[in-house]
């Protein structure tokens, strides 16, 4: 991620032309074609028009008659599109190669405002979960289960694929597979009302060995043990808890291990661990995680999360530090 | 005069050739979405095809040898419509 | 050349004739045509009041709208700004979209069609100039309180595409979906109304002799324009409809847990969608091709390759529809379907910009504002199009698809496709309705400002897209390299804004409306009929056409016509009347005398818009008080028409006697019904569509159809309706001469109660069968099959009423009417479309 003034003027390369996957890559190599194409044609186009208004009698009267409508306005499209729609169909058709049912599969569902995350295991089981954030193995090829749970939604990560929509009733599979690690910015694309500007997620992808160690602890605390950090001995770290638990935060979120069984809202039970607050769209840290309990719906005005105004500053802080640990 | 569009031959067979493209299209895309997938939605697109192909030459013909280019250009592009419309059948 | 109807050609040759009309002639014909006076004046019908009317209506849309994207520009400006709420943004996104598509784009359209058609056919005006003025109306009252929703904050904010369930009560409670659905239910409405006074128009009400082969480019652009509206619009009036229901009633047709389908709103809706961009190019593109035949002077290179090009496109954009759905998750080969038509359909829009550009190649440039347009918007319009191409793959498509990539390709391809024409036509056209022409030096103001503020606007946009920007958003995040592209953005909309305004500025000087001239007349040089020399009554007598161009072969002919040596010189019945022409070959076949103003379209549409207006603040019995309004305001203007004659034939010059309104198939009813119940059955194909696709995605809920012997009973008293209805026109026939009787309206009559009493029987077997509309998806569209069917019923059961009170006042004539024809065709229709209804839901295998 590029940062300061050379990043807001540039920011280039944008994240369609800069894949990070054989699902993005071809597709890049497709749009820079396409652009090419698309100069071509405009500049054979304008000159033509500059013959038709400026150029030599002898060019004009060549251009002048329907021998140039059937050359340059049937035969030459006829040619290019044909050339295009080929390439298109073939692309189209390795992208969605069958699914063997080896890959990987993570459920993803679309929520106004933000996506539901659970890994499944291959008898797709719920194994672990998660929100606004996908961790994927590099060079493992996964399968996205898109789902919606009340509007349209779309699930985006340029870098890595196409978007597909996620629409209630139906599940949709998106293929995806990263070839190098990082952290890849993934967007709501399709409109879903109230704050849709503000529901985005990441996803990350890392060596295969160090992804293993991370999901084999994950599933294990998720799954199976109070966490450690659960039973706390230092004092702000309990009253956040028990502001947490008091305030009604439980009952829309979950923390393994705690009575906090709320499903209505994120599960927040790695919530230190993760990259953002608010759907992907602050970087996770103390003082954005109190700046979003304290004041959720000014960030994002229209979000399910009401703002915890009457808290007081010290009390939001409490809160934040006790999610913060939740690793 | 061949090219005059209100001959009637000439406008039949414009009308003619798109129609035929629409029933194609509607057969290609019916069959594919009754049976998404399946082999015989795949293999109904082409062979609509070969029998658009068979009746737009049919047309072609009927023009007889000093009949409208603009009208065969029309055939020609349901023609080339038809055929573009069948690849997705065939390719991949 | 053989003859269409029986007319001879050689009597052509008669014309012009060789002396001129006496002076008082043309004061009887301006008697005639004459405007009411003072603030009668709304109780005009005349295209030349009533279309200019509209396309000013039209253009305040779009400035309204256009207002609306600057405030979106400025919340865009920069990265997480607070200039508007997101639930005003989402507001602004959705009328924005709305208004530019509904009221500005295709009402612009028509309002030029409306306009400029009676002038370029030399028409004395459309022919049902009170569905003009209807059309009008409903659209000006229905669009100003659409818009108004926004003061009250009740704009509607699912975007203009309102997809379900997004726009279900569940995540919509307030009224504002209502106000949309019904609002654009309006609207579309007074398009179609404008739809069907077009086609009639084009094909019925042309010169003597101007073949379908010298047609106007833009006729011909208009025809295809409005059949294309005929097959589009009913899928969107369907889309309205069954949200509607499932809003109003609890029909689950798009809640998924019922067994309905969220992606049947898509697919019906860009059903309409996509053919709606072409409804709003091809126009502009037929205006395209006489200015720049004007321009170039020269005739038109490829003029039959460029027809060819709008009835291809006119086809294959409705093969298209579902490249806006490549990314919910269709099979593979289905999109490719899409993609294949989507490329194949560029191929028409290169044939139509190489034959502009051979044409400028061709000719003698004179250049003026309207061609600095002309070449502007070919540019533009090209760019557009070579980005839907990109669009069209659907690898590159999963990846543009709902950023502002396809932002830009859209404004790119409306804008040079259809608004850069549309202000072309402004400086070209306007010497015809104003005595003084706009500036030329201003208007090359307007241009470049506008050319070059659609750039630093809309270029941009691409990359935005590619860096991950999806459409629709209120805001971004900063530091994601949007910031700069953004304001770039914003600075180019004012720029573009600022052309808008010195437009503006321009006509507050310069233009100066005139509907009887002297106008600033043929400044460019035109060569089609609409720069004959004009009044009230377009040209004082009609010319005989013998080419594309008839003002460039023939330059008497301007003299000629004002002296009244064509046909149908003068007034020949001493009432407002024109000239019915067959379709292929316009030879003349009848004299059509047309209503002249009146208050009650006016009426009407203030009553229809009541009547939306208080279904969406479910004001149940004042809406149904103005459904009663409006039907009686409708049936009175209907009444002077269809009046016994006063005379039966006329002579329209060199001893020629046609006859004074036909039944049957050479009337321009019989056109204007036929168009009618095409829409109407497009409405009910799709529904059937429908009903395919949710029992396709959701056959779990299908139950078992009532039994079979029922099913004939009902089979059979459709049947019975058609018998009833032919036996009625016999009886009429075998008439002739003596007075009709009763016999053949309370046939008529008994065939309407037949298919009443044919519906309640469908209706009362699938509730006995325990259908409920509310339970399951299958419910509710079979009830929507039965509440489509009880809309036509109704109407029929009025329309036999009005026949009956029209025999009684002996207004019915033998051997042929055109309001028994008229009422007993429709009653037909609503029989056949019962027995469809009945046997699909029925017989389709389901359970």
């Amino acid at each position: 991620m590029t940062e300061g003034l050379a990043g807001a003027l540039w920011g280039w390369p944008p994240p369609v032309l800069d894949p990070a996957g054989p699902y993005a890559d071809s597709v890049t190599v497709l749009a820079w074609a396409l652009f090419a194409m698309g100069v071509v044609v405009t500049g054979i186009v304008v000159a033509a028009l500059w013959v038709a208004l400026r150029g030599p009698e002898r060019w004009r009267r060549v251009l002048g008659g329907e021998k140039a409508v059937w050359i340059g306005g049937v035969a030459f499209p006829g040619v290019v599109l044909t050339v295009l729609l080929i390439w298109g169909l073939t692309l189209t058709a390795s992208l969605t190669k069958p699914i063997t049912g080896d890959e990987m599969r993570i459920r993803v569902t679309g929520e106004m405002w933000w996506f539901r995350v659970e890994y499944l295991d291959a008898a797709g089981n719920v194994v672990m979960r998660d929100a606004n954030e996908v961790r994927i193995p590099v060079g493992v090829p996964v399968v996205f289960e898109l789902r919606s749970a009340d509007v349209l939604h779309s699930f985006w990560i340029p870098h890595l694929s196409g978007k597909l929509d996620m629409v209630p009733g139906r599940t949709n599979l998106l293929r995806a597979e990263a070839t190098r690690t990082g952290q890849f910015g993934g967007v709501c694309a399709e409109y879903c009302g109230g704050p849709h500007a503000l529901m985005g997620f990441v996803a990350i992808a890392k060596e295969p060995e160090e992804w293993q160690r991370w999901f084999d602890a994950r599933v294990a605390a998720d799954s199976v043990q109070p966490l450690a950090a659960v039973s706390t001995t230092n004092p702000q770290l309990a009253q956040g808890r028990e502001l947490f638990m008091e305030n009604g935060c439980a009952a829309c979120h979950r923390v393994a291990g705690t009575q906090a069984n709320g499903l209505a809202g994120p599960d927040l039970t790695f919530m230190g661990d993760r990259a953002t607050v608010g759907a992907g769209i602050l970087p996770n840290h103390r003082g954005t995680l109190t700046g979003w309990i304290g004041d959720s719906q000014g960030i994002k005005p229209g979000n399910r999360m009401p703002s915890y105004d009457r808290l007081s500053a010290q009390q939001l802080d409490a809160i934040a530090a006790w999610l913060g640990q939740l690793k | 005069m061949g090219d005059d569009l209100s001959l009637r031959i000439n406008r039949r067979t414009i009308a003619a050739a798109f129609i035929l493209w629409t029933a194609h299209f509607m057969i290609a895309y019916g069959a594919e979405q009754i049976a998404p997938g399946s082999m015989a939605a795949r293999w109904i697109a082409p062979i609509a095809a070969l029998a658009s192909f068979a009746i737009l030459a049919l047309c072609w013909r009927r023009l007889g040898s000093n009949g409208s280019n603009v009208v065969r250009l029309g055939l020609a592009i349901s023609g080339v419509a038809i055929a573009f419309q069948t690849m997705p059948a065939i390719v991949g | 050349m053989t003859s269409e109807t029986g007319f001879d050609h050689k009597l052509y040759g008669l014309f012009p004739q060789p002396r001129k009309q006496p002076d008082e002639g043309l004061k009887e014909l301006e008697r005639v045509w004459e405007t009411p006076r003072g603030w009668k004046i709304i109780t005009a019908v005349n295209n030349n009041y009533i279309g200019f009317w509209y396309v000013v209506t039209s253009f305040l849309f779009f400035l309204l709208a256009g207002i609306l994207a600057l405030g979106m520009r400025v919340q865009l400006a920069a990265p997480m700004q607070d200039f508007m709420s997101p639930d005003t943004f989402n507001q602004f996104f959705t009328m924005h979209g709305t208004i530019m598509m509904f009221l500005f784009a295709v009402p612009a359209v028509e309002a030029i069609g409306v306009m400029l058609l009676p002038q370029m056919l030399s028409a004395r005006d459309l022919p049902f100039p009170r569905l003009s003025a209807y059309a009008f109306w409903a659209y000006l009252i229905g669009g100003l309180s659409f818009f108004a929703s926004l003061f009250i904050g009740a704009a509607p904010d699912g975007g203009w595409f309102m997809y379900p369930p997004l726009t279900s009560t569940a995540f919509s409670p307030g009224i504002a979906v209502d106000f949309w659905l019904l609002g654009i239910g309006f609207i579309e409405i007074s398009a179609i109304a404008g739809a069907i006074e077009i086609i009639v128009g084009v094909l019925r009400t042309r010169a003597p002799n101007m073949t379908l082969d010298r047609m106007p480019m833009f006729a011909w652009a208009m025809l295809v324009f409005g059949v294309m509206i005929i097959i589009a619009f009913p899928a969107v009036i369907l889309c309205t409809l069954l949200l509607e229901a499932e809003r109003m009633f609890n029909w689950p047709l798009f809640d998924p847990t019922r067994g309905g389908d969220p992606l049947l709103w898509q697919h019906l809706f860009w059903f309409f969608g996509h053919p709606e961009v072409y409804i709003i190019f091809l126009p502009a593109a037929g205006l395209m091709s006489m200015m720049v035949a004007t321009i170039a002077r020269t005739e038109l290179v490829g003029y039959r390759l460029n027809v060819l090009a709008l009835v291809a496109t006119g086809f294959i954009s409705f093969g298209v529809w579902a490249h806006h759905m490549f990314t919910v998750g269709m099979p593979r080969v289905s999109t490719g379907y899409f993609s294949a038509a989507s490329m194949a359909v560029s191929l028409p829009a290169g044939i139509q910009v190489f034959c502009w550009i051979a044409t400028l190649a061709s000719g003698k440039i004179r250049w003026s504002t309207p061609a600095l347009f002309v070449v502007g918007s070919i540019v533009i319009f090209v760019m557009g199009g070579l980005t839907g191409v990109m669009l069209g793959m659907v690898p590159f498509d999963w990846q543009a698809h709902d950023t502002y990539f396809v932002v830009a390709h859209l404004h790119y391809v409306l804008i040079g496709g259809m608004v850069l024409p549309m202000f072309a036509a402004f400086y070209y056209w306007t010497p015809m309705v104003s005595r003084t022409p706009l500036s030329e030096r201003i208007g090359r103001w307007v241009f470049w400002l506008m050319f070059s503020g659609l750039h630093i606007t809309f270029l941009p946009m691409h990359l935005s897209g590619l860096m991950g920007m999806p459409r629709r958003v209120y805001t971004y995040l900063p530091g994601r390299g949007l910031d700069l592209l953004n304001l770039v953005s914003t600075i180019g909309a004012f720029i573009f804004a600022l052309g808008v305004l010195v437009f503006l500025y321009d006509c507050a000087r310069n233009f100066r409306f005139t509907a009887k001239g002297p106008d600033a007349g043929n400044i460019f040089g035109g060569g089609t009929l609409e720069w004959l020399p004009a009044g009230l009554y377009s040209t004082r007598s009609i010319p005989v056409v013998h080419s594309r161009e008839p003002l460039w072969d023939n330059p008497e002919l301007s003299r000629e016509v004002e002296e009244g040596r064509h046909m149908l010189p003068d007034t020949a019945t001493g009432t407002r009347e024109t000239l019915i022409t067959s379709p292929v070959k316009a030879e003349p076949q009848y004299i059509q005398l047309m209503p002249g103003p009146s208050i009650w379209p006016l009426v009407a549409a203030i009553f229809t818009a009541s009547f939306f207006m208080s279904l969406t603040v479910q004001a149940y019995p004042f809406a149904a008080f103005s459904a009663v309004v409006t039907l009686a305001a409708i049936l009175r203007w209907l009444w002077d028409t269809d009046a016994p004659l006063a005379v039966e034939q006329a002579e329209v010059g060199g001893g020629i006697v046609l006859p004074v309104t036909v039944t049957g198939a050479s009337s321009h009813s019989w056109w204007a019904l036929n168009i009618l119940m095409i829409v109407i059955g497009m409405i009910g194909a799709l529904a059937v569509f429908a009903f395919f696709f949710l029992y396709g995605s959701s056959p779990e809920v299908w139950i078992a159809a009532p039994a079979l012997g029922q099913t004939a009973m009902i089979a059979g008293m459709y049947l019975g309706v058609l018998a009833l209805l032919w036996a009625g026109r016999r009886v009429l026939r075998a008439r002739a001469g003596r007075v009709a009787g009763d016999l053949p309206w309370v046939l008529v009559m008994a065939g309407a109660l037949l298919a009443t009493w044919a519906l309640y029987c469908d209706i009362t077997g699938w509730l006995d069968a325990g259908l409920d509309p509310t339970a399951t998806s299958m419910g509710a569209i079979v009830f929507m099959f039965m509440a489509l069917q009880g809309q036509v019923v109704i109407v029929s059961l009025i329309m036999v009423v009005y026949l009956a009170f029209r025999e009684a006042r002996g207004l019915v004539t033998t051997p042929h009417n055109v309001t028994m024809d008229i009422v007993a065709r429709f009653t037909g229709f609503v029989a056949v479309q019962g027995l469809v209804f009945t046997i699909v839901p029925r017989l389709f295998p389901g359970a």
